[in-house]
């Protein structure tokens, strides 16, 4: 019972939960699926969604929102490919440069949220509008990028035996792996998750919330792009329609990975858990082969409903069993 | 030469001078009480001394060195330490990240938990607090939490503490703790200030009082050479008159009845009852299930059990609005949070009050103007008829709120804790209200954790104790009263050093 019930009370415990059950459900219902390759595959397509989750993770966990994440992806993917194509930047240039511009987006997001005191949710808005159409004055048309140098890494894979990872996949393993170092075991971390806990505790404590938010928003600025890089790798073409709606996604996945929405509590493995639930599904309903494209929202969707509402139902129930418990131990006592 | 001297210090916000020439010192070796009515400018002073508001005019010297601190940043880097009202720690984090939070030891890859948790031991062992710090805040009780936020301000190596209302959450025993600790830091030569609304605690501790009133320094006081009743006087400017009388309440019927009233895991079956225009009293420490009691009666939680009786027949009562329907309304324990909309103008909220009696689907606009005229006259609230609840002093929304449950008239009212964080003008006003209506014939459940102020009231009181009843108590003294919220624990603190002189 009380395993049970600490098991309840930690997000990111449930979530490995559920993605097992998934895996070994799924894993015995379809031949190969459960297979290096698919892995490596789910890994690789992913990786964009991946990267702008780990942004829209430490935002949620310093306590503020980014809605610009879809948008700054996109104009970033444009932006380098334009870069490249009508610049004759080297892809690797083309790359540092968008992913600078992301960051300073986000930061001057972050500095508007708090020279205005608006609220994120409506700065962050404006920022969607704004990078959108940023995107498209860069072009309107999808735009093809072929160079050796992208070629090049587009072939590069680091294998394990049967199991491969590409470039995308590792560039979003070691993101996750130093946001979760980060987040545990630098004073970047613990100041964030300070001012995301309570924020005036941290100005009482002599921490500077602004900055720390400026911070985040700019992290968050640069994962995005760093997403938008991704797509232009992946997809060999940069697009101003892309990765539409893609920060919902990856708030979805950030908080199915255990990120609380109030701030100060997440975690980037389980972020990264989250996004590989998401493509997991549309893997199992590829493989059931029968079921539309569409399908796959609605599954995304209602998995992510599902999800939230079984650990929130778990956690009040390990809240009330563990007070009843509590008052249970009281001695009656005697009225004189 | 002080550790710490403000001399002409003032403080405008828009429309209001918030301090006016007001000049404070505190030695070494000393605690320093300041006191006054709400809006007298204390919390001002306060910010101003830890560096969350800057002054707008005055010195400010550190050790005789004139500063100008920005952000408690620059204060804790100046040796000024803060203690604040509302123990103010990262839920999340452990109890070792947020004592050191921002001073984290650090190795070539990061933060040395295993130093960091070292030191955090160390600290608290210094104050003589054994806990485990690798707890979250969050699963650690108030006091420890409390504990943690004294042992953080004294690690920074302030020299300089400033305690702004640090006992607004502490049971008696952490309160006693505290103060313990707050001797020992002045035998070190630490210059402590004071800030406290309890003159019982600040005659139990301070050396000199400084008394502020509409933003001005009324005087500088010894403790040993005053008295309680002068500086009340002094923070009012008018001479006191005599204490109300407690009532006894009108022999005879009962009009309400609670029998067995429980909810599972939070409070064990309670009975009480109340006759027309009786005042009964409930205490309790905080956590003992005061609150808990006060919302199961009006159904303001799911689960609760028992039945309720009005004059012997039984009604249903699952939510607040049922609770309305026969006459029974809360005035919740946090005013801003539950009992509020602090959006909306003094009308509106007294319009919420009436609206479910309104003969017709909408009060006039006329109506409600005239509504909230009459109980701004009736219980002196200082505001108009559309002040945004949200702009008004603690005092004047606890009135806004026992207006909008008398507008309502109703057959019992619960108060729970309707003075907390009220000044001592605004009590006393509230504190007649209150008596007028159950003179009236309005039966009150009355909590508050001061207990002279309950003791005023009520003849019978109450007690509980680890969410059920201890005892009730009938015509007893603060002493017999404090003797039964506090239980067994009591024995062993008969002989502790003290201020049990009240």
């Amino acid at each position: 019972m009380s395993k049970l019930r600490e098991l309840a009370s930690k997000p990111l415990a449930l979530s490995c939960a559920g993605f097992a059950v998934l895996v070994v459900l799924a894993g015995a219902r379809y031949d190969g699926l459960v297979s290096a390759g698919v892995l490596a595959n789910l890994i690789e397509d992913n990786a964009e969604l991946g990267l702008a989750a780990l942004g829209a993770m430490w935002v949620l966990v310093g306590g503020g929102l980014d809605l610009s994440i879809g948008s700054v992806c996109a104009c970033a993917g444009i932006g380098a490919a334009k870069l490249i194509v009508a610049g004759g930047f080297d892809p690797l240039a083309a790359f540092a440069l968008v992913v600078c511009g992301g960051a300073a987006f986000g930061a001057l997001q972050g500095v508007a949220i708090e020279r205005l005191a608006l609220p994120p949710f409506l700065v962050t808005l404006a920022g969607l509008f704004i990078a959108r159409a940023a995107a498209l004055s860069i072009e309107l048309e999808s735009l093809a990028v072929s160079h050796p140098t992208l070629a090049a890494l587009g072939d590069t894979r680091v294998r394990l035996g049967e199991f491969s990872i590409g470039p995308l996949g590792l560039a979003w393993l070691a993101a996750t792996l130093a946001s979760a170092f980060a987040l545990a075991s630098s004073r970047f971390g613990r100041r964030v998750r300070a001012v995301g806990g309570n924020a005036r505790a941290a100005l009482h404590f002599g921490l500077a919330p602004a900055r720390v938010r400026v911070e985040l928003y700019a992290l968050s600025g640069g994962f995005a792009a760093l997403a938008g890089v991704a797509h232009v790798v992946y997809g060999g073409s940069g697009s101003a329609i892309a990765a539409s709606g893609l920060e919902l996604e990856a708030i979805a996945a950030a908080v199915v990975g255990g990120t609380s929405l109030a701030g100060g509590l997440g975690s980037a493995l389980g972020t990264a858990l989250g996004v590989a639930l998401f493509g997991f599904i549309q893997t199992v309903i590829l493989f059931e082969g029968t079921l539309g494209a569409g399908w796959t929202r609605v599954a995304v969707g209602g998995l992510f409903l599902g999800f939230v509402a079984l650990r929130a139902g778990l956690q009040r129930w390990a809240l009330r069993s563990a007070t009843a418990d509590g008052a249970a131990t009281v001695v009656p006592v005697d009225p004189r | 030469m002080n550790p710490l001297e403000l001399a002409g210090i003032e403080k405008r916000f828009p429309g209001v001078v918030a301090l006016d020439d007001v000049d404070f010192d505190v030695r070494a070796g000393e605690i320093h009480a300041l006191v006054g009515q709400n809006g007298a400018g204390k919390s001002t002073l306060a910010k101003v001394l830890t560096g969350l508001e800057s002054a707008d005019a005055g010195t400010f010297s550190v050790d005789g060195r004139r500063v100008r601190p920005r952000s408690p940043r620059e204060a804790l880097a100046l040796g000024i330490g803060a203690i604040h009202q509302e123990v103010d720690l990262v839920p999340e984090l452990s109890l070792a990240e947020n004592l050191l939070l921002g001073r984290e030891p650090l190795r070539w890859w990061g933060i040395d938990r295993r130093e960091l948790e070292a030191r955090a031991r160390r600290a608290l062992a210094e104050l003589g607090v054994a806990v485990e710090v690798r707890r979250a805040a969050k699963d650690v009780p108030l006091g420890e939490q409390q504990q943690v936020c004294i042992a953080r301000a004294l690690s920074s190596d302030a020299r300089i503490l400033i305690y702004d209302e640090p006992t607004a959450s502490l049971g008696i025993a952490e309160v006693e703790r505290l103060f313990a600790h707050m001797r020992a830091l002045r035998g070190r030569g630490l210059a402590q200030v004071f800030v406290a609304h309890s003159l019982e605690q600040v005659f139990a501790l301070a050396d000199r009082i400084t008394v502020l009133r509409d933003g001005r320094r009324v005087g500088t006081f010894v403790a040993n050479e005053t008295n309680p009743r002068a500086i009340v006087e002094a923070m009012l400017g008018a001479a006191l008159g005599a204490a109300p009388e407690r009532r006894a309440a009108p022999a005879g019927r009962v009009w309400f009845e609670a029998r067995g009233l429980a909810r599972a895991g939070v409070l064990a079956p309670i009975e009480l009852a109340l006759a027309p225009g009786e005042v009964l009293g409930v205490d309790g420490l905080v956590g003992s299930g005061r609150t808990e009691l006060a919302r199961a009666l009006v159904g303001a939680d799911p689960g609760v059990h028992g039945e309720r009786r009005v004059v012997g027949a039984p009604v249903r009562v699952r939510s607040p609005r049922d609770a309305a329907r026969v006459g029974l309304w809360l005035s919740p324990e946090d005013r801003k949070v539950d009992g509020l909309c602090l959006g909306l103008s003094v009308r509106e909220n007294l319009a919420l009050g009436v609206q479910r009696r309104a003969r017709f689907a909408w009060v006039s606009r006329a109506a409600q103007t005239e509504l909230a005229e009459r109980w701004i006259r009736a219980l002196g609230i200082a505001a108009t008829p559309e002040q945004r609840v949200g702009t008004l002093s603690g005092g004047n929304q606890q009135k806004v709120i026992l207006a909008r449950l008398l507008a309502a008239e109703p057959r019992l009212v619960v108060l729970d804790e309707p003075t907390r964080g009220v000044d001592v003008g605004a009590k006393a006003q509230l504190e007649a209200r209150i008596a007028e209506c159950a003179e009236r014939g309005l039966s009150v459940l009355f909590i508050s954790s001061e207990l002279d102020e309950v003791m005023r009231r009520a003849r019978r009181v109450l007690v509980l104790r680890d969410r059920r009843a201890e005892v009730e108590l009938v015509d007893a003294d603060v002493a017999a009263l404090r003797r039964a919220m506090a239980g067994g624990a009591m024995a062993e603190r008969g002989t502790a050093e003290g201020r049990d002189g009240e």
